[in-house]
């Protein structure tokens, strides 16, 4: 996705973490006294359109606004030469829903994808490993055991390495951020799935940290994030 | 009595004081003539207080000699002037008790014992007469004049103080306060400051020294005045009277812009707030500021605060193009302004600092590399760069994987500026296998500082290592 460079006053914005000024998006809180749970799940979204969109694109719309993380496991494929299959767009409008039922919503549209809570965390991974042991994200580790990790890649492969046979391969890309932790990380933590450990990891570096796998089968690659989409619109 | 024909003026022994305005002859009604009876000629007296002009004109058309004696002690005694020969027209003043005084000897060199106080006078000429006017005039210039400035008697009317007023900051002396006299023949003196004894009338304001020429030093914010007395100085009827003059001073505060930079940043984020910070400082302290700027570039969060925080609302065209100005009061009295230049600058563009930092990891539990970009950030108007010091700005990235099969392609990472105000860029590619060799994975990266865009690069991570093209902004 190409820039075009404005003149600099048209350059001029400002990081939010709360929501973005959209037609599209139509996003907004609504924070009524009295009304509203102290879960962030239970949060009521105001409104969410989609107009020939997927649902991960909603997804991104969501991770922008609320102070959730998201982390989404993609449809690998057997090879890095196989195009995938575009995801199916969608346009539909949902409203004065909670944050959950918004998200039970996207997945009935793209039943692709299921969710799952875990803690601050949203994950989002594809309905046919749900119940999939040998898929390495659901696999256990019985014992993770950090000592002065310095950063969310350094946890990865840790845990990784404390994961039963078979191994898991996998690779870390980091695409510029700063993912090292506040301060050397030494943790023990047990009986987690794969997944359960990266969204350790990920809440580590902050609420709204989640990660990404995407690449193929043979080649998982996991993207840790600040959040999903970007705030930025430039002309 | 007796006398020339051509007399000038004689009035003795008037009823009524005579009184002229300037420059003229003024007369004693007291003064008595002790002439013995028939004495043929003027009467001189240099007795106490008083003196004899005496005026002889040549009223012919060619030069002629005459001959002046003072007769004295009855007239036993005489003092003979040396002959006087006066041109056409000329006229000579001759002060008698200047003769007394000086000891001129006359022509036959005897002096005019100090003794002698009265006779009289004889103008004795040329065979013919009638060449010569004479006047001869007695008066008491202490006794008679009649307040009126005039001869020998020059008074003052007023003083003033050179200034008139002075400002001061505490502990700052003044320069010289000189004190002239408005004269009565309407001069103007100077160096009247000897006679004055000045005194302040509020010592906590300001204090003044007794000397000659004043200085004087604040002590404390505030308004008071130097007071000035000048007794025993000549006044009118040659006696004497005390005149008063007085100085204002204003004793004010000052303010000095002591902290902050030339230059503040554009942009509303907290960290950058902070960095826009100007300090000022107020002496003594206690009073109110009052910070203001040339144009709508920035605002205060507080401008009555002795430290501000700017905003930066919009960037500068030039450099230094906005001035900021702070305002101090106390106890009614207001500093002179302190003002500073500065710079709006905008966060503009990077340039990669050095060459990228690669750091190999060969297993045996992970594989691939750490690789470390350094730019330096850049601001406009001026392309200049942002000198270390500057850490925590925050830096955003926007990510865009184009090949990688990621659900969401786009995505958002966050770091700060270094202690080196640069931004550090980690590009990471690891593995707990061996990288295929022909992995590859391109992205589209956006960067920005402060809430600004200034960078957007193409990454290409390969097993080899990252590669990144900078697709600009380049200044």
């Amino acid at each position: 996705m190409k820039f075009k460079i404005g003149s600099e006053l048209l350059l001029l914005f400002f990081l939010t973490f709360h929501c973005i000024a959209s037609s599209n998006l139509a996003l907004e809180q609504q924070a009524a006294a009295g009304n509203r749970s102290t879960d962030a799940f239970d949060q009521q979204v105001e409104h969410l359109e989609l107009r020939d969109e997927s649902i991960f694109t909603a997804i991104s719309k969501l991770s922008q606004s609320v102070d959730v993380a998201f982390s989404i496991e993609g449809i690998l494929l057997p090879k890095q030469e196989i195009q995938p299959p575009p995801d199916p767009k969608f346009s539909a409008t949902i409203q004065g829903k909670t944050l959950k039922e918004v998200l039970d919503w996207l997945c009935a549209m793209d039943p692709r994808y299921t969710w799952r809570r875990d803690g601050n965390t949203t994950n989002f991974f594809p309905s046919a490993k749900l119940d999939d042991k040998l898929y390495f994200l659901n696999r256990k580790i019985p014992l993770i055991m950090l000592h002065e990790a310095k950063d969310a890649g350094d946890a990865v492969f840790a845990a990784l390495q404390q994961l039963p046979e078979p191994k898991a391969h996998l690779i870390f890309l980091q695409a510029g951020g700063s993912l090292r932790f506040a301060k050397l990380w030494t943790e023990t933590m047990s009986d987690l799935t794969v997944r359960q450990a990266f969204n350790r990891i990920a809440q580590e570096l902050g609420p709204t940290f989640g990660w990404q796998i995407g690449g193929t089968q043979s080649s998982p690659i996991i993207m840790f994030h600040y959040r999903l989409g970007s705030p930025s619109s430039r002309e | 009595m007796g006398g020339q024909p051509q007399r000038v003026l004689r009035l003795l022994r008037a009823d009524n004081l005579l009184c002229l305005r300037r420059r003229a002859y003024v007369f004693d009604a007291r003064l008595e003539n002790r002439l013995g009876a028939g004495f043929q000629g003027e009467y001189w007296s240099i007795e106490g207080d008083n003196n004899t002009f005496v005026t002889v004109k040549n009223i012919t058309p060619k030069a002629a000699t005459c001959g002046i004696a003072l007769h004295y002690n009855q007239g036993g005694s005489t003092y003979e002037m040396p002959p006087l020969t006066l041109q056409p027209g000329e006229a000579r003043v001759i002060n008698l008790k200047r003769l007394q005084k000086e000891k001129i000897a006359d022509a036959k060199g005897a002096v005019l014992p100090a003794t002698v106080t009265f006779g009289g006078l004889k103008l004795t000429e040329e065979a013919g007469g009638r060449h010569f006017l004479m006047e001869a005039t007695v008066f008491n210039p202490r006794t008679g004049t009649c307040g009126v400035c005039g001869f020998g008697c020059l008074y003052p009317l007023s003083l003033v103080t050179v200034p008139g007023g002075i400002d001061l900051l505490i502990a700052q002396q003044s320069g010289d306060i000189t004190v002239n006299a408005n004269m009565c023949d309407g001069t103007v003196q100077t160096g009247w400051g000897c006679q004055c004894n000045f005194s302040s009338k509020d010592t906590t304001v300001a204090t003044v020294e007794a000397l000659c020429i004043q200085h004087a030093t604040g002590v404390g914010v505030g308004s008071t005045s130097l007071l000035g007395t000048a007794t025993g100085i000549p006044g009118p009827r040659c006696g004497e009277q005390t005149l008063l003059t007085s100085c204002s001073v204003s004793v004010r505060p000052k303010v000095q812009i002591t902290g902050g930079n030339n230059f503040v940043f554009s942009g509303s984020d907290s960290t950058l707030i902070q960095f826009n910070a100007q300090q000022a400082q107020g002496s003594p302290s206690g009073g109110v500021y009052s910070w203001s700027a040339s144009n709508n570039r920035v605002s205060f969060d507080n401008s009555s605060a002795a430290i501000v925080h700017l905003t930066g609302i919009s960037p500068s065209t030039g450099l230094l193009d906005t001035t900021l100005t702070v305002n101090y009061s106390l106890n009614q009295q207001s500093a002179s302004p302190a003002s500073r230049s500065i710079t709006v600058r905008i966060f503009k563009f990077l340039q990669q600092s050095g060459q990228i930092q690669v750091i190999q990891l060969n297993g045996p539990n992970v594989f691939g590399y750490d690789a470390n970009v350094f730019y330096n950030v850049f601001t406009n108007p001026g392309g200049q760069i942002v000198s270390p010091g500057y850490s925590g700005i925050p830096v955003f990235e926007s990510v865009t994987i184009t090949s990688g099969n990621f659900p969401v392609s786009l995505t958002q990472a966050s770091g700060a500026t270094d202690q080196n105000s640069q931004i550090v860029d980690q590009l990471s590619l690891r593995s707990n296998m061996p990288l295929d060799p022909s992995l590859q994975v391109k992205a589209n990266q956006d960067l920005g500082v402060g809430g600004f865009f200034v960078r957007n690069n193409t990454l290409l991570y390969q097993a080899s290592g990252p590669s990144i093209t900078n697709n600009g902004p380049f200044n």
